[in-house]
């Protein structure tokens, strides 16, 4: 009897979600807890809350843990366990110029008001291997804590919040007055993205875009594929409160903070020759990621031109493209079989082998 | 000043894990929910209401608000979605991917659609009210009764000739089609054959152009006037449309030039069946080629009525 | 005198927010197009007239004086702001009854041209569908008018295709016969456009618009940009075909030798108005608007 296709793949699939299921309890190390991943790795938690588009960094630690790692697959977890979760209502729109700032700075302007505020960053440390980190020593890490909130001579305390750097602009008539016009907030994870998009499904879009595509696609525009130029009007990191308007009252009511990163990034491309304006790029995501809210803020500056003149600029190209769970879910579908889809075009080349041999 | 200073979820009070445990029950802590069918109830009804509009104008792509599900994009979400918001507890599933019941999509989906709505399935095409597909039309006729789910991949059968998603959804308002037909041309120019394999573009109810998912041409007449409802997820791309029983479907094709079914020129080795889709199978050590029916359970129901004849 | 095939009423095209002074602050007088109070751009205004079976229009004037706007705004390329339309056409719908293009393109739906209807308020499938059996088009520029990436030949199929044509062997036949009258190398209709020379491109424009037997030609600065001895030759090619075709023609020109050689009536546009029409030969020998007196002295 000649060979026989595999049929009975139920069995294999069975042993190859174990299999996986082993790749993660090898290794003799020590279980990482989801404590540890939401604490000690804050960048990859608030990575894939922003990608996830689910501010929950208890659920996308865990969905680390489980994904080992894989921040696609860590992201596509939240956003699957989102579908689960019923729409119970929308919040208000946030306000930023009331976030609770821990960090801000400006490379407009060398001061501002407010004044700069470099809060936690790795801008200035030098990357070299911090081979101390091998063998932590508890009780001297717990000193240490200790010394950096008691003896690093804090005098004055922040202010609660800090005046846009834009409004002050805009107050001017030297930045174009942002477009409020658009009535009704799209909301693209209950209604299918439609081209051309508006402001507020565009941003979305860009929001829960991967963060390495959104970087690829607006450093291309930053290197020469576009025309934004950009100047980081401002960026800030902290607790933005989230409100509802309350039910009974309809007054806006609290019921939390998030850690959000926000960048307006400011192009000196004018839209109207007659009344020249530098214009706005706006970035938001969950969490604390820097790289994320500049580059949505250029492409969403790029996106704006009239005429584009290059893939970032275009619309329908960045919008279809930056979603991660989307684009990584189409490249590994690549993976499952074709051969049916294979045997027709086989058959048509074939047949036009043929077809030349006879002609 | 020193709370200010943390990271995410540091100082904010968020959920812990353990009242989302609570907040769970246990049956439900793989699959993270409890609801039958998994989508929420409004997502069901918006997909059922889209899915009327799709059969009110086949072969129009209505889009709508896809969800994310626990399985990936392009691997037949779409399809689930709508599975999903028709599917009823009486229902019988069956699930196929490249015609295969056992190959690692259709397994995949069977698994995650039993988890979730607990309902009978069956290999069987007679048995089942609702089949899923990805690749394939069954072999073996269906009837009024019976609702066929293909997943879809790419939905726009215009994107080859024009990536735009604006243009063609103005392309398809208009009927300007000349350049799907222009490429059909040039291919009998270039190679005197329409070189299109699987994924071949058909002309739904006389107005819309459609793309009927990457089936092989074999599966295309089978469209044409068929007893059955045929609904076309794309989860990515977030389109649904539709093929309503007794719709005209016809393969775009010249008088000069008509369209054609793949040919196999022998039949298939377990069944010996000559008029169904073969796999072609390549030996290992001889490098013979084989076939065999690509619809399995076709296959194996005629491989069984054969054994009873020969052994009464 | 029939009725014409195509009337023109009061075509308007703007661009920008509009005022109330717009109009009065336009026009050959204010010697611009652009209102100076909101900035809106005229593109033409007030442009009414109407044409013949068999006759030959021209429409004269310097860069954004209107005249393409007009053009364009027949050929559905570009809406227009405010005007009417009309069309007055016989069409023989004998090969869109059948076959599976005649389906999709045939005269299901197929907007009636009687002369009645303002042609501006069809929708945008009905427009396209009257585009493609009683129109053709030649532009300026071959990108516009023909897809570089695909073979000459399939140019002109295209337009074949949207007119019910489903065997492949007769259309090679049309086009082939095509090519021959405009005088186009048939052995290289299966090569892309891109390799021709300019010359050479625009006659396959030609074909392509010839192709479905239009009713009505537009032709937009079609020999501007080639070398002078290629020029004659394509303008004579022009004018023998609309002569033998008596097809109604609108001639698009800055080049009052173009609109002299082809045209018998000619309007002249300035910042978006006609400021003279007439024969074309009286409005060459005798002009009356001063703006014509100086387009024709400085012509010679």
């Amino acid at each position: 009897m000649a060979y026989v296709a595999v049929k009975g793949g139920r069995e294999a699939i069975e042993q190859a979600c174990r299999l996986t299921e082993y790749q993660r309890l090898k290794g003799e190390s020590e279980r990482i807890s989801v404590a540890q991943i939401r604490d000690q790795l804050g960048f990859l938690v608030d990575r894939v809350m922003g990608e996830g588009s689910l501010y929950a960094p208890e659920l996308a630690a865990l969905a680390v843990k489980q994904a080992r790692g894989d921040t696609f697959e860590a992201a596509f977890i939240l956003r699957a366990y989102r579908t689960t979760q019923p729409r119970l209502g929308y919040s208000l729109s946030g306000d930023t110029s009331k976030m609770r700032v821990i960090r801000r700075i400006s490379s407009a302007f060398k001061d501002l008001p407010g004044g700069q505020v470099l809060g936690p960053t790795d801008d200035y440390s030098l990357r070299l291997m911090n081979f101390d980190l091998v063998n932590e020593d508890e009780q001297a890490n717990r000193l240490a804590i200790k010394e950096l909130l008691t003896e690093a001579g804090i005098t004055t305390p922040l202010p609660d919040t800090f005046p846009k750097l834009v409004d002050l602009l805009r107050r001017e008539g030297l930045l174009e007055e942002t477009d409020r016009s658009e009535a009704l907030i799209s909301d693209i994870t209950r209604q299918s993205l439609k081209i051309p998009a508006s402001r507020s499904a565009a941003l979305q879009t860009l929001s829960r875009g991967e963060t390495g595509g959104l970087l690829c696609l607006a450093y291309s525009n930053m290197r020469g594929y576009g025309s934004v130029h950009p100047t980081i009007g401002e960026l800030r990191v902290g607790y933005l409160p989230v409100e509802v308007s309350h039910p009974h009252t309809g007054a806006p009511y609290c019921i939390g903070e998030i850690l959000v990163t926000e960048a307006e990034i400011i192009s000196k491309s004018y839209n109207d020759a007659e009344n020249p304006k530098m214009t706005l790029g706006y970035g938001l995501c969950y969490g604390h990621n820097e790289t994320k809210a500049i580059s949505m803020g250029v492409l969403d500056r790029a996106i704006q031109s009239s005429g584009p003149g290059s893939p970032s600029e275009d619309q329908e190209f960045v919008l279809s493209h930056v979603d991660g769970i989307e684009s990584m879910g189409f490249c590994n579908h690549f993976k499952l079989p074709h051969y049916v889809t294979f045997q027709s075009d086989l058959d048509r080349l074939r047949k036009t082998l043929e077809e030349q041999d006879n002609g | 000043m020193a709370e200010q200073q943390g990271g995410a979820g540091g100082t904010l009070s968020s959920k812990t894990l353990t009242s989302y445990l609570q907040e769970t029950p246990p049956a439900g802590r793989i699959s993270t929910t409890n609801r039958f069918a998994f989508l929420d109830e409004a997502t069901k009804m918006e997909i059922r209401r889209k899915t009327l509009k799709a059969v009110a104008i086949p072969g129009y792509q209505v889009p709508f608000g896809s969800r994310e599900l626990p399985i990936a994009r392009g691997w037949g979400t779409g399809g689930i979605q709508l599975t999903l918001a028709l599917i009823g507890p009486e229902d019988i599933v069956k699930v196929i991917d490249q015609g295969c019941d056992d190959s690692v999509n259709a397994v995949n989906i069977r698994k995650f659609i039993q988890q979730v709505c607990g309902v009978e399935v069956t290999e069987k095409t007679a048995e089942a009210t609702l089949i899923q597909t990805r690749h394939r039309v069954p072999e073996e006729p269906m009837g009024k009764d019976q609702i066929l789910v293909l997943q879809v991949p790419i939905p726009e059968p215009l994107r080859d000739v024009e990536p735009s998603e604006q243009e063609t959804r103005r392309m398809h308002g208009e009927a300007d089609y000349s350049s799907i037909w222009l490429r059909l041309y040039e291919d009998i120019v270039a190679y005197n054959e329409i070189t299109i394999g699987a994924r071949y573009p058909v002309l739904v109810n006389r107005r819309h152009i459609m793309d009927p998912s990457p089936i092989p041409r074999w599966d295309v007449p089978l469209l044409h006037q068929s007893e059955t409802l045929y609904l076309f997820g794309a989860g990515r791309e977030k389109r649904i449309y539709a093929i309503p029983p007794h719709t005209e479907v016809h393969p775009l094709e010249f008088a000069d030039h008509r369209f054609r079914v793949e040919r196999f020129n022998q039949g298939c080795m377990l069944c010996g069946a000559t008029d169904t889709y073969l796999d072609e199978i390549v030996e290992g050590s001889t490098a013979q080629r084989f076939y065999t029916c690509s619809d399995t359970a076709h296959c194996r129901a005629r491989q069984e009525q054969q054994n009873k004849v020969v052994a009464p | 005198m029939n009725e014409p095939v195509l009337a023109i009423a009061n075509l308007g095209k703007y661009y920008g927010p509009g005022c109330e002074r717009c109009i009065n602050s336009t026009g050959p007088v204010a010697a611009t197009n652009i209102c100076p109070h909101c900035g809106t751009v005229i593109a033409c205004h007030g442009v009414t007239f109407s044409l013949q079976k068999g006759e030959v229009l021209g429409i004269v004037g310097e860069s954004g004086s209107g005249k393409s706007t007009v053009i364009k705004a027949i050929h559905f390329d570009i809406e227009p702001s405010m005007g009417e339309m009309y069309l007055n056409l016989t069409i023989d719908h004998s090969r869109r009854e059948n076959g599976l293009l005649a389906i999709v393109n045939g005269k299901r739906g197929f907007p009636v041209v009687d002369g009645k209807d303002n042609i501006f308020t069809l929708t945008p499938f009905a427009r396209r569908q009257l585009r493609n059996v009683c129109m053709g088009i030649v532009y300026q520029n071959p990108m516009l008018g023909l897809r570089m990436n695909f073979s000459a030949g399939g140019n002109v199929a295209e337009r074949l295709l949207m007119d019910g044509w489903d065997h492949v062997g007769e259309m090679r036949q049309r086009i082939r016969s095509l090519f021959e009258r405009t005088e186009v190398d048939t052995k290289r209709m299966d090569e892309p456009p891109s390799s021709f020379s300019g010359g050479m491109q625009q006659r396959v424009q030609i074909a392509r618009a010839l192709s479905t037997e239009p009713s009505l030609l537009l032709l937009d600065e079609v020999t501007t940009g080639l070398d002078v001895s290629v020029q004659a030759r394509v303008l004579d090619l022009l004018r023998s075909l609309t002569r033998e075709l008596n097809l109604a023609t609108i001639v698009v020109s800055h080049d009052l030798g173009v609109i002299n050689l082809l045209t018998t009536r000619t309007l002249v546009m300035k910042s978006g108005r006609i400021v003279e029409s007439g024969l074309t030969n009286q409005v060459l020998e005798d002009p009356q608007h001063p703006y014509t007196q100086l387009l024709v002295s400085s012509a010679l």
